[in-house]
């Protein structure tokens, strides 16, 4: 895999094997950067490794920066849970459930619109995944046309349960999913969805 | 993403590498039970659909930073918007509970930063985290200038409401650096807050 060159006055280098296309995407990247292969290529694995030994992964990272993105350009905004439960707490559950379920349609085309090529199961989990940070579990299995979401979540409020169940209703609505049943607990949310 | 055999099977190119970095991916992948090709491969994929979004590989350690601060902090997201909506009918009569539930929080991420900021001082993460956790102001300056540090923020779309509480939490994050605010005004959309480290 690596050959080495000696040479005294720099520092050792090696030879590493990649991919022809990833090689040649990195070169034009750097290209337009105005720097050389090698200095490309040695910050990126430079950041890679210490990215992994402070104890994260890069795909971790990835999903962080594109998590963070999203929210950038939806015009998303981070506020202390507390804040949410209080708000919820003087809202109708009317208007809870048309503005988390509007709120949810507006991500899901936003998420179909970026990621043409994904099926809807990936992007609700996606979805779920990336806005809805107060989940501590969740799982997504799929029976042929059939889904099924169960998740659990650190806030153990009925509206809190019924926002988040409209926002995954208006998700799957624009994501071409319809619920055909749920079941909602304070903190707890079973949700059946058909393709 | 890269497998074995997509690898296997594609034409190679040699790239120059430190030897120093060589041996660390080498140790890494081992850890990871993979071969260093197919390691190395998948860190350039993984690395170019940032790079090819205009990103850089300091914004994704960044912005990881910052995800990883908000999730542990027991942050929500919300839509601006519905934020400001939510405020405009709770304020009026919880403005001092929900101050003070911001101001904590803010002291939870600057007592979060302190602790992590290991390698840099605390001020320094200050600065380079902030403008990042306020991703949604439209203007941001910090100074930390000796036993001071002054943070002006713009965002003519705040409301007085949200503008009065993300002010609280500054003052939580920054107090919990061991700074006392000694000048604060907040206008809708436009905070100015002031602080001296304490003796």
């Amino acid at each position: 895999m690596t050959s080495q060159r000696s040479n005294s006055a720099k520092p050792r280098r090696k030879y590493l094997a990649v991919q022809a296309s990833v090689a040649d995407e990195v070169a034009e990247i750097a290209k337009n950067k105005g720097m050389t292969l090698f200095s490309y290529v040695s910050e990126i694995l430079k950041q890679a490794v210490e990215g992994e030994k402070s104890g994260f992964s890069l795909k971790e990272a990835v999903e962080a920066y594109r998590t963070v993105k999203m929210l950038k350009e939806l015009n998303f905004t981070p506020a202390p849970s507390h804040i949410l439960a209080l708000a919820l707490s003087s809202m109708g559950e009317d208007n809870v459930e048309s503005e988390f379920k509007s709120l949810g349609m507006l991500c899901g085309k936003y998420l179909s619109i970026k990621h043409p090529g994904k099926t809807p199961e990936e992007l609700l989990k996606n979805a779920i995944q990336s806005i809805l940070w107060n989940i501590t579990d969740l799982s997504i299995t799929t029976h042929s046309e059939n889904l099924s979401i169960t998740l659990v979540t650190s806030i153990r409020d009925e509206k809190n349960i019924k926002a988040i169940s409209s926002f995954i209703e208006g998700l799957s609505k624009s994501l071409g999913l319809s619920i055909t049943s749920k079941e909602l607990v304070a903190g707890l949310a079973t949700i059946n969805l058909k393709k | 993403m890269p497998t074995s055999k997509n690898i296997e099977r594609e034409d190679k190119k040699l790239v120059l590498i430190p030897s120093s970095i060589v041996r660390k991916l080498y140790s890494l992948a081992a850890k990871s039970n993979e071969s260093p090709s197919i390691y190395i491969a998948k860190i350039l994929d993984e690395s170019l659909r940032v790079l090819e979004s205009g990103g850089s590989m300091k914004d994704l350690v960044d912005f990881y930073f910052l995800a990883n601060t908000l999730r542990k902090s027991g942050a929500v997201i919300l839509p601006g918007e519905l934020f400001q909506y939510l405020l405009s009918k709770v304020y009026p009569d919880n403005s001092e509970d929900l101050k003070k539930v911001a101001f904590e929080a803010g002291q939870w991420v600057g007592k979060y930063l302190a602790a992590k900021s290991l390698e840099c001082s605390a001020e320094e993460t200050l600065k380079s985290v902030l403008p990042m956790y306020m991703w949604d102001v439209s203007e941001l300056y910090i100074n930390c200038d000796g036993p001071s540090i002054k943070i002006r923020c713009i965002s003519p779309t705040h409301s007085i409401e949200r503008s009065e509480l993300l002010a609280s939490f500054l003052e939580g994050m920054v107090s919990a650096l061991g700074y006392a605010l000694n000048g604060r005004e907040v206008y809708r959309g436009v905070i100015s807050l002031d602080f001296t480290k304490k003796q």
